[in-house]
């Protein structure tokens, strides 16, 4: 009948609408601006077809709907996700250099501060533990945990402001480790490792992991335990095949389905409302907070160490890998175009990536 | 609300507690298995390079620039074979130059690993860190066993 054909326009509605221009703006963003494209292009055409008038393809019967309930609601995607990253992350600097392990632990900071502030504000506990840990500047972690705790309608507008701060780290950083940093301290070179990390090392530490996170902290064993997996496939060298599919193939097809599904819950009724503005800014300061975090254990350090350390390494204890690295070495550069920290940060960086784990871990084990 | 802030604040206090504690406990892993299973010393790249660069130098000055002889003396076999030389060094390492131009870190493998991660990523969101170094950063390269 033709009145059956243009029954989606009688479904149009402002909220819709208003849905369909944030899933347009999303694919400007991650197009035209490169703000981490690989998730806001999939997360943009995920809310695009939720949000088409008529479809039903994000309710439970539909494709979408289907993807949400086989990998979102029971945390397989972002665990697949941990796994890609793992086969996809050295640590080698971080064996090389142990001791900046400490700078990613103090980063996590920003996590339970956003939780306090979310507080005082008047969230539940079980949300403010959802939004806090946008402050781990880590993709996968943050789906992991808020999909566990947030409540109705909130992990959609907590994973696209993780994934948009994440984006927006070169923005947000350097004006915080200038403004926390001498210039003396920015321009100080670090030395060289003197040995390199030998191969029954980078072997050993991932298994060991493992085996302390779920003495430890057992409620992070899933997220550890599939990055340290993914990282054993790459560094025990004997197994090349995996270890390229989980560096490719099953990040890029696991990067697909999440980000479509994270975008399909971006409802109209869930997103359009002012908690969605306060999540954001709330994000904004966990962000900042880590990064402060991280630059005061930085400059700690370097008094510790008789300014053998630039305390600018520190903000890269955020483990928004590798860009927070890069921001810590091109701040160093505005200082010093001879001062090459890039390898200095990745231990911190790293090591971010396995606090914001643990911390998420830890999150999950007291609230649930 | 003040239940919530407290709970917040015992969370806030385990939380960082257990975090730190985790990666302290890794963190002595660490030194303790690079004390169990040491690396290699990395050997600083400097010299060998500047040898080679003096070594291509002499060769250069050896060479007649004037002769205008056929190539039967070598000359030819010479100058192919430095331009492979130096055809191949540019394209194992593309910053040497750079490299060549810092007087405290040149040559050391973690400064060239820098350099090559820099600049290979202008311009875009690089790819990540593992992927784009896997070939370049290999830690066998410097002397891993």
């Amino acid at each position: 009948m033709p009145e059956d054909i243009f029954v989606a326009f009688s479904d149009v509605t402002v909220s819709g609408l208003a849905m369909i221009g944030i899933s347009l703006l999303m694919m400007y963003l991650g197009v035209a601006r490169k703000y981490e494209p690989l998730l806001l292009v999939p997360i943009s055409i995920g809310c695009l077809l939720a949000n088409l008038p008529g479809t039903k393809i994000a309710d439970d019967e539909g494709f979408l709907g289907i993807l949400r309930t086989a990998g979102l609601d029971n945390e397989l995607f972002p665990l697949l996700m941990f796994l890609g990253v793992g086969a996809l992350t050295d640590f080698t600097p971080l064996i090389q250099r142990p001791v900046t392990v400490l700078l990613g632990a103090a980063s996590q900071f920003g996590i339970f501060a956003a939780l306090i502030l979310a507080l005082l504000l008047g969230w539940s506990v079980e949300n403010a533990g959802a939004i806090g840990i946008i402050g781990s500047a880590d993709g996968p972690t943050t789906i992991y945990v808020a999909s566990k705790l947030a409540g109705e309608g909130l992990l959609a507008p907590i994973a696209v402001a993780a994934y948009s701060y994440m984006a927006m780290v070169p923005i947000i950083q350097p004006p915080i480790m200038k403004l926390l940093t001498t210039k003396k301290e920015r321009m100080v070179k670090m030395s060289y490792p003197s040995k390199s990390a030998s191969y029954k090392a980078r072997v050993s530490f991932p298994i060991i992991v493992i085996i302390l996170t779920s003495l430890i902290a057992p409620e992070a064993t899933p997220l550890v335990g599939m990055l340290m997996f993914g990282n054993l496939l790459r560094e025990v060298g004997v197994v090349d095949r995996l270890a390229k599919s989980t560096q490719n193939e099953l990040i890029n097809v696991t990067t697909i389905f999440l980000g479509l599904t994270v975008g399909s819950t971006m409802s109209a009724d869930s997103f359009l409302e002012t908690r969605t503005l306060g999540i954001f800014v709330l994000g904004l300061g966990a962000f900042a907070i880590a990064t402060t975090s991280g630059l005061m254990f930085g400059k700690l350090m370097y008094y510790a160490s008789k300014g053998t350390i630039n305390p600018l390494i520190g903000a890269a204890g955020v483990s928004a890998v590798p860009m927070a690295a890069r921001v810590a070495h091109r701040v160093g550069q505005d200082e010093d175009s001879d001062n090459w920290l890039i390898m200095h940060a990745m231990g911190p960086n790293v090591a971010g990536v396995l606090g914001s784990a643990i911390a998420g871990g830890v999150i999950l084990g007291v609230l649930m | 609300m003040t239940d919530n802030i407290n709970e917040g604040i015992y969370i806030a206090g385990v939380g960082m507690g257990l975090v730190f504690l985790t990666l302290v406990v890794f963190m002595i892993i660490l030194l303790v298995l690079n004390k169990i299973f040491p690396g290699e010393e990395i050997t600083d790249e400097v010299d060998s390079t500047a040898d080679t660069n003096l070594e291509s130098t002499a060769s250069v000055n050896d060479i007649d620039m004037n002769y205008t002889g056929p190539l039967d003396k070598g000359l030819g076999s010479r100058i192919a074979a430095m331009a492979v030389g130096l055809y191949l060094t540019m394209e194992e390492d593309k910053v040497v130059t750079i490299a060549d131009a810092s007087n405290e870190v040149e040559g050391r493998a973690w400064n060239k690993e820098s350099q090559n991660s820099f600049w290979n990523s202008q311009g875009s969101r690089p790819t990540a860190y593992g992927s784009r170094t896997y070939k370049a950063y290999d830690p066998k390269g410097i002397g891993g066993s």
